[in-house]
């Protein structure tokens, strides 16, 4: 179903009935991958709102050149659309972690109760090995532009990106802008303004937005418990389902 | 000799991607297997620009995103009207509309190429105007005393104005659950199920981001939704009767008919892609099948429609009343899987279209649309 935010068309799912809670996907996915964990919160007594975030799922691209500022607005924005009085807890996963984490501290967002699932959010430091793969990663364009390495160019750059981290940006398309101006702020600043009980939920194995930066969130968030699953990855919640949907149902109580 | 056929897919509409599948599977392919034509396809961007070339009929073109590199290098289609129809240099025997929506399905690419004097596949500009408005469709209906469910409809304009009194005014007027429609749009896009005034609003304001014109309607209690894909000019022949099976969004949208691979199979036959989920044939209680063959013909004769049409019907399996819902002239991929499953081919089928596309252009040729007069003379 879709639902006209600030001028801004954005496909929805409600479902269930009870506490509202709002799921938030990260970056390249859509509301669909939260069908699992919505499944569960419905039968655990929620009404459960999904949004496929603009650029993504079947949301146009926004009318701008966003950054993450404009998605924390527009999910506010929704949160009254939807007449939500009490939001009982907002989740978050890579990207939607982000929008939360700004949203929240800046006090767009309002929820009783927070759950960050393998958050982004923390800039890397620039190391010297990103530096060199980075460099490999460009030289890595301009040979495959050559007359000859045109076919095999897709692949080769898909991989030397996804070796500095950069899967998303080669998939992004139209969402290249918005993907950079993402990447670019470190939203750390934040971290400490947000007072609601916050659950990490981090994947041990979580290679994208690595453990690391679940404990730095930890550290810098007050009132946060962290809670890691040494199967999952970075979707930890579909990856350790039982685990994950344990940890949330005693979290929300 | 081989006729030569162009078939124009794309367009600036809101189903241009449905439109290359239409045209590069459902009609290119067959109308190339059945070996008596010579086959131009005709690409129509979202920017509105016309391009053509053999390499339009790869469907790997457009998936992998290539196509962005070609518009950019090709040229555009040259026109030219001399009391027929050349597309560059290449004199074009009849055309082949694959175009959904807006542009395209409408009427507008109908009148261009009644313009030029054209056989051309499918409905005609005036009956094509007529499908394509939801409100106009079923005011034609009506007026023709096939059922209708309740409706009431309003302009983008008069919504934006006052969207709290509007938004109540159809509230008033109608009881829920009511459909809130787009009336250009096909596909489903932008349809929303509201069961209270706060959705209806917000209903309203997706549908007018949309179009310039609004349909409010009732549900049909007991529904069972059904749909009939016809072809004919003068005696139109029904294929079978398909029911879609609608999900949890309890009706058949958009990503359950082109995107969602399925759903729960109820029984029927299975039916997967571009039309999601289906029974085909439907099995309906006793002596609904020719009530509704009847009244899905009576809507194609009442609208005008020639060539080729799907009527969608709404059922309430209560009182066995069967309502005109929506017609559309340019059916996804000309609905050739429910011709297989009703024994017709697909080559089949579009060499039949093409037959009668080139009947009713015989036809109107024995009309009279110019006179001699002295009128001049006296200037």
């Amino acid at each position: 179903m879709k639902v006209l935010v600030n001028g801004q068309l954005i496909e929805y799912k409600k479902e269930g009935q009870g506490n509202a809670v709002l799921l938030l996907h990260g970056w390249g996915t859509s509301l669909a991958s939260f069908d699992q964990l919505s499944q569960h919160l419905v039968v655990t007594g929620h009404e459960v709102f999904r949004i496929d975030f603009p650029g993504f799922g079947a949301s146009p691209v926004p009318n701008g050149n966003w950054s993450v500022g404009e998605y924390a607005e527009l999910t506010a924005a929704f949160v009254g659309k939807m007449n939500i009085s009490k939001l009982t807890a907002i989740f978050g996963h890579s990207f939607g972690g982000r929008v939360i984490i700004k949203g929240v501290a800046t006090g767009l967002l309002q929820p009783e109760k927070v759950i960050l699932m393998g958050s982004a959010g923390i800039k890397p430091k620039t190391t010297a090995k990103m530096i060199a793969y980075r460099t490999v990663a460009k030289t890595g364009k301009a040979v495959t532009a050559l007359p000859g390495l045109n076919k095999m160019s897709k692949s080769l750059r898909e991989r030397l990106y996804a070796a500095v981290g950069s899967s998303d940006y080669q998939q992004s398309g139209a969402m290249k802008q918005v993907f950079l101006n993402t990447i670019r702020e470190d939203l750390t600043q934040y971290l400490p303004a947000i007072a609601a009980p916050t659950l990490l939920l981090w994947g041990e194995r979580d290679t994208e937005t690595p453990l690391a930066d679940g404990k730095l969130m930890h550290a810098k968030i007050s009132k946060s418990e962290l809670i890691v699953l040494p199967n999952a990855g970075h979707f930890v919640y579909d990856d350790d389902f039982d685990g994950a949907t344990k940890a949330i149902d005693r979290f929300l109580g | 000799m081989k006729k030569t056929v162009a078939v124009y897919f794309g367009g600036r509409s809101t189903e241009h991607d449905i439109s290359i599948i239409t045209a590069l599977s459902s009609v290119i392919k067959p109308l190339e297997m059945a070996g008596q034509y010579t086959i131009i396809p005709v690409y129509i961007t979202k920017q509105g620009r016309w391009i053509s070339g053999p390499k339009l009929k790869d469907i790997s073109l457009f998936s992998s995103g290539k196509i962005e590199d070609f518009i950019k290098k090709a040229k555009p289609v040259t026109v030219t009207f001399d009391g027929g129809f050349m597309l560059n240099k290449t004199r074009i025997d009849i055309n082949f509309p694959a175009m959904h929506g807006s542009f395209g399905e409408d009427g507008s690419l109908m009148g261009v190429f009644r313009m030029a004097g054209i056989p051309f596949v499918g409905a005609d500009m005036d009956s094509s105007v007529i499908a394509m408005d939801k409100v106009l469709a079923k005011q034609v209906a009506e007026a023709n005393n096939i059922p209708t469910s309740k409706f009431v409809f309003l302009t983008r304009d008069e919504f934006l104005a006052d969207q709290v009194g509007e938004t109540a005014k159809v509230a008033a007027t109608l009881s829920y659950p009511l459909f809130v429609k787009p009336a250009h749009l096909g596909s489903s896009i932008g349809i929303t199920r509201v069961t209270t005034e706060e959705e209806l609003h917000n209903a309203l304001e997706v549908a007018a981001y949309y179009d310039n014109k609004i349909i409010v309607e009732e549900a049909v209690a007991n529904l069972i939704e059904v749909t009939v894909p016809i072809i004919g000019n003068k005696v139109p022949k029904p294929a079978l009767i398909e029911r879609p099976l609608a999900t949890a969004d309890e009706f058949f949208d958009f990503e359950n008919k082109y995107i969602r691979g399925g759903g729960k199979k109820t029984g029927g036959a299975k039916q997967t892609g571009s039309q999601g989920y289906s029974e085909l044939p439907v099995v309906l209680p006793e002596g609904l099948d020719d009530k509704v063959l009847q009244t899905a013909i009576a809507t194609y004769k009442a609208l005008g429609l020639q060539g080729m049409g799907r009527v969608d019907l709404l059922i309430d399996s209560k009182s066995q009343t069967v309502y005109f819902n929506e017609v559309n002239p340019l059916p996804g991929s000309i609905y050739a899987h429910n011709w297989r499953a009703a024994g017709v081919s697909t080559v089949d089928l579009v060499n039949e279209l093409v037959q009668l596309a080139e009947q009713r252009f015989s036809d109107n040729s024995q009309l009279n649309t110019t006179f001699s007069s002295s009128f001049l003379q006296q200037f």
